[in-house]
């Protein structure tokens, strides 16, 4: 069930009317899973059969770690419960791991292998399998692993309440895009009670509708010029090419990050509150300020779970620079199982490392300073990063890699090719798509930056009372407006 | 609270509400894809396009710029001259948006076609009057005739069913269009449905002045469709093919018979012919789209193309009128019978509207059956 779906409009008011009404939270938290389930099994009812076997390990798993954490009563020392502990958790990461690996990375381990053999004049015989890639996988398997993982540290007592536990792996707000939230961060959620807040549904409702606004309108609209862009780079052009890569950066941040506000606000109605995930990423001066305001949910996970355990910056520079990039690698794996995301996360990576470090600590609520009209130098500085994660992304959205390589060609080759400018201008000035895409990007980016000290822009309780609502209402007009136009694509981050 | 201070908030209040309506009709107007409604509703003659039009609308469905002109009395027409010139025979088309045709020229919709081969066929002048209007149901048409039309003084009337859409929107079972209607009364005559003069009066201020009242109705329309057809894949107007009749489909065709009954009686009394004509819906000419129909209605169903037009004809002949099925001649035009095929493609985008061809292929069939039998009244 997606978020913009008429399914979702039915069943959102319903569980949302049925939890308030429920005023024991250990209903309410009963109710969340039953819907839950019910929102992930609308795509295919076998994927609750896996994320129930999943959740059910881990929660066994759990309370079998924890007798034996490092901070729990019994101080048994000595190295079989060491070896235990982690035997323990051995299994969760193969069990997790290991969901990945089959409905993710089959395909793409054999594909790899068949083709290093030919490499070297070997030929095996194919094994293939016709595997479904259930949607969230990626998302609820590390969120299931953070809780096992954070009990093995002796960081979380595990729950012994199976259906908080479950409420918290299938949350459905974010069950199949994230936030990937961290157990110690949402499991207390759902074993306090949830108080109703008049304000907090407000709040709520903003962020949904902003969200949508992002995803309806702007993703959905940038998505068709995008697609047609990407399909045949060798007759597109540079000029065009590099305009179709601007779209996808924006197309993919507000697709995404749509998803996440929604996500966000909804969790809010429910007395739920989601770590931020978004931070006006492309308005970073710094690839290392970008990671922290992407997919924060995701980044810091890596961090946490990888990079850290890997050796983090414990080591000299050059361990440090190996362990990030190495992070980055295993990053660009999570997101697609093809050697092209593999790539992107591996420029990232290098470019965190080869580039310049922002001086002072970044700002998380101050992207591009607290100026109206940014200095001249961090204006540079973010035009500067956003290009260059514009070149990243096109590893990320081409059809593979030699394409990739190829758009990349053309851009830098083509970029003396005043005819296909002026083709374009002509496309603007004409009044076609070109014109509505541009100028709905310019009052987008306008309103990002005029709003970036907020969560999100549309965080206005503050202002008059008719000039609020006009803005909803302008906003609701649109998201219905756009929704009709043409086919809604689905939520990018879906396919991971 | 205090009085003032709920006196505040609700000027307040109104103040919001008078401000999200100019924003929303703002940005109806800037912004909207969704098309003007040009068609307003009467006591008169039920529904007609606005009157005096004359402007250029983009239309979706042969993704073109056409030109609509409207007469002084709403309909997609010249003027109409109230007497009757002499040699000249007059013959009123009722119909709805297949007749209307807003998305083709004017010159090139089976009305005007209509006119000119029946004018080389029979080699005198004739004078085809487009009554045609989206969304028209045939007790609309009766009414049209009877408050409208008759004034002209026709030589003939020829009613073009939809067997997709007339049916369902005859009856206010099948259709919750807020258009007049009419209903089988208990001494089994036809009266009105009428809608309140409030909320016509309403309605009418609202369509001539406001964008975003058009707009809103058009996008709830949708919903609603949207709505149904996740749970209800096949539209209740297709079920006019289910053989196994819906007890409403049952009522709606005895209404429709009674309709006709009606209009064959006042047209009798005017001295002037009535014809009928069906015109067919794209899924009964493309097998591919009926066998998604088909599978749609599910086993309980038994989905016949040709039904609706059977039942028609069962009625025309009982009541005594000429009826003409195009299902016939579409066909044979279309062979192949594939909507993928576009060298035989009559409808627009496969599946709509008649495209020209269309209108030409049913110009040319009806102007074939007609040749001869229009009398031209003293």
């Amino acid at each position: 069930m997606s978020f913009t779906s008429i399914a979702f409009l039915v069943f959102l008011p319903v569980v949302w009317a049925a939890y308030w009404g429920l005023r024991r939270r250990e209903w309410q938290n009963l109710l969340l899973v039953c819907a839950s389930y019910v929102f992930y099994g609308w795509w295919d009812e076998r994927f609750c059969i896996l994320m129930l076997t999943s959740s059910l390990v881990d929660y066994w798993l759990g309370l079998a770690l924890g007798p034996l954490s490092p901070d729990s009563d019994r101080q048994e020392t000595g190295s079989a419960v060491s070896g235990r502990r982690r035997l323990l958790l051995g299994m969760s990461l193969a069990c997790n791991l290991g969901l990945l690996g089959v409905f993710k990375y089959f395909g793409f381990f054999v594909d790899s292998f068949q083709a290093s053999a030919a490499f070297l004049g070997w030929s095996p015989g194919g094994v293939t399998l016709e595997i479904i890639l259930p949607v969230g996988i990626s998302f609820y398997t590390f969120q299931t692993l953070s809780y096992t993982i954070d009990v093995y540290r002796g960081r979380l007592v595990p729950t012994r309440n199976l259906v908080d536990y479950l409420a918290f792996v299938s949350f459905f707000p974010q069950l199949v895009a994230g936030p990937i939230e961290r157990a110690s961060r949402l499991l207390p959620q759902f074993q306090q009670s949830r108080c109703w807040e008049r304000d907090a549904i407000g709040a709520g409702l903003r962020q949904m509708l902003w969200g949508l606004f992002k995803k309806v309108v702007i993703a959905d609209t940038l998505a068709g010029p995008v697609a047609a862009g990407f399909a045949s780079p060798e007759t597109t052009g540079g000029p065009r090419l590099m305009v179709v890569t601007v779209l996808f950066a924006y197309q993919i941040y507000c697709d995404f990050s749509g998803y996440s506000d929604i996500a966000i606000g909804t969790a809010r109605l429910f007395g739920i509150t989601l770590m931020r995930n978004f931070a006006y990423p492309y308005f970073s001066q710094s690839i290392v300020e970008f990671w922290q305001r992407w997919h924060i949910s995701l980044s810091t996970w890596f961090r946490d779970y990888v990079y850290i355990v890997i050796g983090g910056n414990r080591g000299g520079r050059v361990q440090t620079w190996r362990n990030a990039i190495l992070t980055f690698l295993v990053s660009g794996l999570w997101h697609g199982a093809a050697w092209r995301f593999v790539a992107w996360g591996g420029l990232h990576g290098v470019s965190l490392v080869a580039l310049p470090r922002p001086t002072a600590k970044v700002q998380i609520d101050q992207p591009g300073g607290a100026r109206l009209v940014p200095h001249l130098a961090v204006l540079l500085r973010m035009i500067l990063v956003f290009s260059l994660v514009c070149a990243f992304w096109v590893f990320f959205r081409a059809n593979s890699l030699a394409d990739a390589w190829l758009i990349l060609t053309v851009m830098a080759t083509q970029l003396h090719d005043v005819q296909a400018f002026r083709e374009l201008l002509l496309e603007y000035q004409a009044g076609g798509p070109l014109f509505e895409i541009t100028h709905l990007l310019i009052v987008f980016v306008v309103v990002e930056w005029l709003g970036r000290h907020k969560a999100h822009p549309l965080e206005i309780p503050g202002w008059p009372q008719p000039v609020r609502w006009s803005i909803y209402a302008a906003l609701g007009w649109f998201v219905v407006e756009y929704s009709g136009r043409g086919e809604s694509s689905p939520f990018i981050y879906f396919q991971f | 609270m205090p009085l003032t201070q709920r006196a505040r908030t609700t000027a307040e209040w109104l103040v919001t509400v008078a401000c999200v309506l100019l924003v929303l009709e703002t940005c109806t107007r800037m912004f909207s894809s969704v098309p003007e409604s040009v068609i307003e509703r009467d006591e008169v003659v039920g529904v007609r396009f606005k009157r005096s039009l004359d402007r250029h609308r983009y239309d979706a469905e042969s993704d073109r710029v056409v030109p609509l002109q409207t007469n002084s009395q709403g309909f997609r027409d010249d003027e109409w001259i109230r007497s009757k010139p002499s040699g000249v025979r007059r013959i009123a088309v009722f119909g709805d948006s297949f007749i209307a045709a807003n998305a083709i020229p004017r010159q090139k919709i089976l009305v005007s076609r209509l006119e000119h081969h029946l004018e080389r066929l029979d080699g005198s002048r004739v004078e085809v009057m487009n009554f045609g209007v989206g969304g028209s149901s045939t007790g609309q048409q009766l009414v049209a005739y009877r408050n409208l039309a008759s004034k002209f003084n026709p030589d003939a009337v020829i009613i073009c069913f939809g067997t997709s859409s007339d049916l369902t929107d005859n009856s206010e079972e099948l259709s919750n269009n807020p258009i007049l209607r009419c209903r089988i009364g208990d001494d089994g005559e036809l009266e009105p449905i009428e809608v309140t003069a409030s909320r016509r009066r309403g309605s009418q201020i609202l369509n001539r002045y406001s964008r975003f009242y058009d707009w809103q109705k058009f996008i709830i329309n949708r919903f609603v469709k949207r709505l149904r057809r996740g749970v209800q894949p096949l539209e209740l107007r297709q079920r006019v093919y289910d053989a196994n009749l819906d007890p409403r489909f049952q009522r709606a065709w005895q209404l429709t018979a009674r309709i006709l009954e009606q209009f064959q009686a006042e047209t009798s009394q005017d001295g002037v012919a009535l014809f009928v004509v069906s015109i067919p819906d794209a899924a009964q000419i493309h097998r591919d789209q009926f066998a998604r129909l088909e599978e749609q209605a599910g086993a309980a169903s038994r989905m016949e193309a040709d039904f609706p037009d059977t039942r028609l004809a069962t009625i025309c002949e009982r009541a005594g009128i000429p009826h003409l099925s195009l299902s016939g001649p579409f066909r044979s035009a279309a062979p192949d019978r594939d909507s993928r095929s576009l060298s035989q493609r009559l409808f627009l985008k496969g599946a709509g509207h008649f495209n020209e061809a269309g209108h030409e292929l049913a110009a040319e069939a009806i102007s074939d059956w007609l040749h001869g039998l229009v009398p031209t009244k003293p």
